[in-house]
C-alpha cells in the first residue's frame, strides 16, 4: 500500500514538473531561465570577490638626479603611485612597500585587487615621473604570486 | 635583453649620468651628439661595460618634400619624420633603410592608407614610435592635449602595421634626462594597451635587431 502511494506521488511529481516545463516554455520564460542560467556559469555574480588576486613587484629604483635622497623617495613612494594613479581607482587596488634596499636600488611591492589592478600599477610605475616630474624612475623587473621567488630571483634568501 | 634604438639627450652629462645608471645594451644616439659626447661616454663608469653595450649613431631628420632623405645615412641610421601627409607617402615609397618617426604631431599619417603603401614596398618598412613624447602629454597641467585619444590612435595603428607586417620599433625619444624611460617601461605601457607577448617582444626586441642588421649588412 505504501509503495502504492509512492509511486502515485512520484508520478503526480513528474506530470507537475512537465506541466511547468509546458507553461515556462509556451510563455518564453524558458528562454529567460536558460539565460540566467548561462550568466551563472560564467560566475558574473560574485566575480568581485573571486578576481581578487595579490602579486609582488619587483622593482628596481634609479636616481638620475643626485640631489634626490632615494631613502625617502623609497619610503614615500606608495604616495607617488597613489597620487599618479587617482582616487577613484585606489578603490579596487592596494598598493603596499614590502621592503627595499637603498644600497642596490630595489624595492618590493604589494598590488592587491582585481587583475587589470596590476596592469594598472606597472604602467603607473612607468610613467609616473611623467606625471610627477620627480627624476627617479622605478623600473618593474619581475612580478611574481610569492615573495620568496622574488628574494630567490634577487639571490637574498631569508633565514627561517 | 633591452633596446632603446633612439635617445636625443643632448647634454653630455646627462647623457654620462643616462648610460651610467640605466642597464641598456644597445642604445641609439643622435651622431652629432655621440660626436660631441663621446670622451664622456667613454670616461663614465658604466653599469654595463663599453665593450659589452653597442651604441648605433641615428639621424633625426625632418623630412620636406624637397629633402626627404639625410645626406650622411650610411655612418648613421636615419629617422625621419614627415612634414606633411604627401612626404610620408613618399618616404613610404621609398626603397632606402630608414625608420619613419611616429609622434603626436605625425600621427595623423599613419593611417591604414598609409600602411597599404608601406607593404607594397619590397624592403620591410619600419614605423619608429617616439613613445616620451606621447608620454609627455600625460601632464596634468596640459589640459588641452587629449592624451587618451592619442594613445588609442596609437595602439590602433600599431595593431593594425603588425597586422599587416610592418615593422613597428618603439624606443624612448627622451629629450632630456627627466623623459628618460627604460625599455622595461616602455614594455609595462604596451601591455597596459593591450598588447601580447609576442608583439611587445617584436616592437622591443625583434624589429630593431633586425633593422641594425639590415643597416650594417650583416
Amino acid at each position: 500500500m505504501i509503495y502504492l502511494i509512492a509511486i502515485a506521488a512520484l508520478i503526480l511529481s513528474l506530470i507537475s514538473i512537465a506541466i511547468t516545463l509546458y507553461i515556462l516554455y509556451t510563455h518564453g520564460t524558458i528562454d529567460e531561465v536558460d539565460i540566467a542560467l548561462k550568466i551563472l556559469r560564467r560566475h558574473v555574480y560574485g566575480a568581485r570577490r573571486s578576481r581578487r588576486i595579490k602579486r609582488y613587484v619587483l622593482l628596481k629604483v634609479v636616481c638620475l638626479d643626485p640631489s634626490i635622497d632615494m631613502d625617502m623617495f623609497i619610503k614615500s613612494l606608495t604616495k607617488h603611485i597613489r597620487s599618479s594613479m587617482g582616487s577613484t581607482t585606489r578603490f579596487r587596488c592596494d598598493i603596499a612597500l614590502i621592503s627595499y634596499s637603498v644600497e642596490n636600488g630595489r624595492a618590493i611591492l604589494r598590488v592587491t585587487g582585481d587583475s587589470l589592478c596590476l596592469d594598472l600599477v606597472l604602467a603607473t610605475l612607468s610613467i609616473r615621473h611623467f606625471i610627477d616630474r620627480v627624476s627617479c624612475l622605478t623600473i618593474p623587473i619581475r612580478v611574481s604570486g610569492l615573495v620568496s621567488r622574488l628574494r630567490k630571483f634577487i639571490g637574498v634568501f631569508r633565514a627561517t | 635583453m633591452n633596446i632603446d634604438l633612439y635617445i636625443s639627450i643632448d647634454s653630455c652629462r646627462d647623457l654620462a649620468i643616462y648610460l651610467e645608471k640605466l642597464d641598456i645594451e644597445l642604445i641609439g644616439i643622435e651622431q652629432s651628439v655621440l660626436e660631441k659626447c663621446l670622451n664622456d661616454i667613454l670616461s663614465s663608469s658604466n653599469t654595463i661595460p663599453i665593450h659589452e653595450r653597442v651604441i648605433v649613431p641615428r639621424i633625426y631628420h625632418e623630412s620636406s618634400q624637397n629633402r626627404l632623405l639625410p645626406h650622411n645615412r650610411r655612418r648613421a641610421l636615419p629617422l625621419c619624420k614627415p612634414d606633411s601627409l604627401s612626404t610620408a607617402r613618399l618616404l613610404a615609397k621609398l626603397k632606402s633603410l630608414m625608420s619613419i618617426a611616429v609622434t603626436p604631431s605625425t600621427l595623423r599619417y599613419v593611417d591604414e592608407s598609409q600602411i597599404n603603401v608601406l607593404t607594397q614596398v619590397r624592403i620591410r618598412k619600419y614605423l619608429e614610435v617616439l613613445l616620451s613624447e606621447f608620454l609627455l602629454l600625460v601632464d596634468t597641467g596640459n589640459v588641452k592635449a587629449h592624451v587618451e585619444k592619442y594613445m588609442y590612435f596609437l595602439g590602433d595603428a600599431i595593431e593594425y602595421a603588425l597586422k599587416r607586417d610592418v615593422g613597428v620599433i618603439v624606443s624612448s625619444g627622451s629629450r632630456r634626462l627627466v623623459d628618460a624611460i627604460h625599455p622595461r617601461q616602455i614594455d609595462a605601457v604596451l601591455k597596459y594597451l593591450g598588447f601580447t607577448k609576442r608583439e611587445r617582444n617584436l616592437m622591443l626586441v625583434v624589429y630593431p635587431m633586425e633593422i641594425l642588421k639590415q643597416w650594417l649588412g650583416v
